[in-house]
């Protein structure tokens, strides 16, 4: 049985008569790549919130470690909520020996530290002079202080610049990869897509949809046609029982069909029927779809 | 022994906040400077006044100048101690670092801790300075130096050390109730220097009792009472039928309870709240 890393059980928590989080229950195990999603407001943050202690829930309790380490269960959770707080007179040396006194973390790699992160050669450069996606790599770099058991990361790329994202990722993938369990939320489906294990999916504070990724998706593909006379083109779809239409645009539909319909027969099948496909892409359905039909849906 | 090395490694993370903050290190430089050269101030003014101000040599000499020292001590670390108090605190809640030490691992009762370390040590400073400062100012203005008269202090260096700690326990109330350091400074000197004393004269106006004396500022003050109310107070009593200054045991024991009282407050708020 996998070692169980985090028990949520009904948590609910309310700001007066907003429901921010209602009665969600989780359990994420040692190794998973949790992506938490989810819309703004949709209570991501009050979940991580509750789960570092900095917020309290009205209902409902959580569990780290099966109970191990007591209440100095964060000092074993590299964790990085909302926006990257620092002391703005310290240096990144300063701030990062104040975090691994807190952790009880040894100070020996910080240089290793500040070279994965990018900001070894700024390191003595005070944290009120970096730029947003400098401070979001300290921040990043606090969380790998004394080798945490997990990592909890709000949005961790936000902010950053196309190539800043990408190192973020990287180090993201690297710790996934020595078998770390990460648990992340984020607005950036593609990036959730490529990171982690599992999702869970947040609307208006209720837990919509959760499990490994494979299980989420939905096994149909999605197929984009078109065509130059759309009408007969979406008639002739409605009366394929393996096609079903998600989306009509201006010039092309896009539907959900089955693995294991492949282009040609699809052209064929249009063929039979007169019609001339201008447009025919087979892919496999995204999580951005498929989040986007989970929460629309409910 | 478990605590101890706790209070040590909370200490130890306060230091390093601190250490490179330029505004603690004015802070005290000041306070150390005002405190260790104020009262040779009064070398200026005391010779050029007139009664009802004592003679100079009650000023420098021991063993009043133990009741001078500490009343100039008494404005410092109420102004300057608590100004850094509350700074400490409402930078940490401005910049978010409370939330990311709680997020780091500290408990709200280690943070609370610390903070109260912090404040330990400040009093405990702000008593050194005040120790040393009057020993050697005493020593060079007074002849034929007694030293059963060098310590006849009743009590008033662990009386100071208490009243520090009382503004200080108030100074940290008020910052994690306000949160807001401007608002914080506002209130913490409103409270001190208008909004009690307002109240005290209205009760004196309306319904003149001895319970005018025991308001929490009132009672910190009179741990190290003003040295120039003695004389005035003779007058007082008179027309009051009561002392003005609180005695030193009431002042010790009412000041004992307010800060219990404040200590218990605050961490009610740090745990009640979300941060």
């Amino acid at each position: 049985m996998d070692t169980e890393i985090l028990r949520i059980e009904n948590l609910s928590k309310n700001y007066g008569k907003i429901q921010a989080l209602d009665k969600v229950s989780l359990i994420v195990t040692k190794g998973q790549v949790l992506g938490i999603l989810g819309p703004n407001g949709s209570g991501k943050t009050t979940t991580l919130g509750i789960l570092l202690s900095v917020l309290r829930q009205n209902v409902g309790s959580y569990t780290w470690f099966e109970g191990r380490y007591g209440e100095h269960y964060r000092k074993h959770i590299g964790s990085m909520l909302e926006t990257p707080n620092f002391y703005p007179y310290l240096n990144a040396v300063q701030n990062l020996e104040i975090a691994a006194k807190i952790k009880g973390a040894k100070t020996e790699n910080l240089d290793e530290i500040l070279t994965t992160i990018g900001l070894y050669e700024r390191r003595n450069s005070k944290f009120k002079t970096y730029s947003l996606g400098m401070k979001q790599r300290l921040s990043i770099g606090a969380c790998l202080l004394g080798d945490p058991e997990v990592l909890l990361f709000d949005e961790p790329t936000n902010g950053l610049d196309p190539q800043g994202i990408a190192e973020i990722r990287e180090v993201i993938i690297k710790l996934r990869d020595q078998g770390k369990t990460i648990i992340m939320a984020s607005h950036y489906l593609p990036e959730v897509e490529k990171i982690c294990s599992h999702i869970a999916i947040l609307k208006k504070g209720k837990l919509l949809a959760s499990g490994a990724i494979g299980q989420i998706l939905n096994d149909d593909n999605i197929v984009e046609l078109g065509s130059e006379n759309l009408e007969s083109l979406e008639s002739w779809i409605k009366t394929r029982e393996e096609m079903n239409i998600n989306i009509i645009q201006k010039d092309l539909i896009e539907c959900s069909v089955n693995k294991s319909i492949t282009a040609t027969q699809i052209n064929s099948w249009a063929y039979e029927e007169g019609i001339v496909l201008s447009r025919l892409v087979l892919r496999k359905r995204m999580l951005e779809e498929e989040f986007i039909q989970i929460t629309q849906d409910k | 022994m478990k605590f101890i090395h706790k209070i040590t490694h909370l200490l130890s993370i306060e230091w390093l906040k601190a250490k490179y903050s330029t505004l603690f290190w004015v802070i005290l430089g000041g306070f150390t400077v005002l405190f260790s050269i104020g009262i040779l101030y009064s070398k200026k003014v005391v010779p050029f006044a007139s009664p009802p101000l004592p003679s100079l040599s009650t000023f420098l000499e021991f063993p009043t100048i133990w009741d001078y020292q500490g009343h100039i001590g008494n404005w410092l670390v109420c102004v300057l101690l608590g100004f850094l108090m509350i700074n400490s605190i409402t930078s940490e809640i401005g910049y978010k670092t409370m939330r990311q030490n709680i997020i780091d691992g500290l408990t709200k009762d280690d943070f609370l801790l610390g903070k109260a370390a912090f404040a330990v040590c400040l009093a405990t400073f702000a008593t050194l300075i005040y120790t040393f400062s009057t020993i050697v100012i005493g020593f060079a203005h007074t002849n034929d130096v007694d030293f059963t008269l060098i310590f006849d202090t009743n009590g008033l260096v662990a009386r100071f050390w208490l009243m520090s700690i009382g503004y200080l326990t108030i100074a940290g109330f008020i910052a994690f109730g306000v949160k807001r350091s401007g608002l914080s400074y506002i209130l913490y000197f409103a409270y001190i220097f208008l909004i009690e004393f307002g109240i005290r004269m209205l009760q004196l106006y309306y319904f003149k009792s001895r319970a005018m004396l025991f308001y929490p500022i009132n009672v910190i003050e009179d741990l190290v009472p003003n040295p120039l109310l003695k004389m005035p107070n003779v007058f007082l009593e008179k027309e009051w039928g009561f002392s003005a200054i609180l005695e030193p045991w009431e002042a010790l024991i009412t000041a004992l309870i307010y800060i219990s009282i404040v200590i218990w407050l605050t961490r009610y708020l740090m745990l009640k709240r979300d941060i």
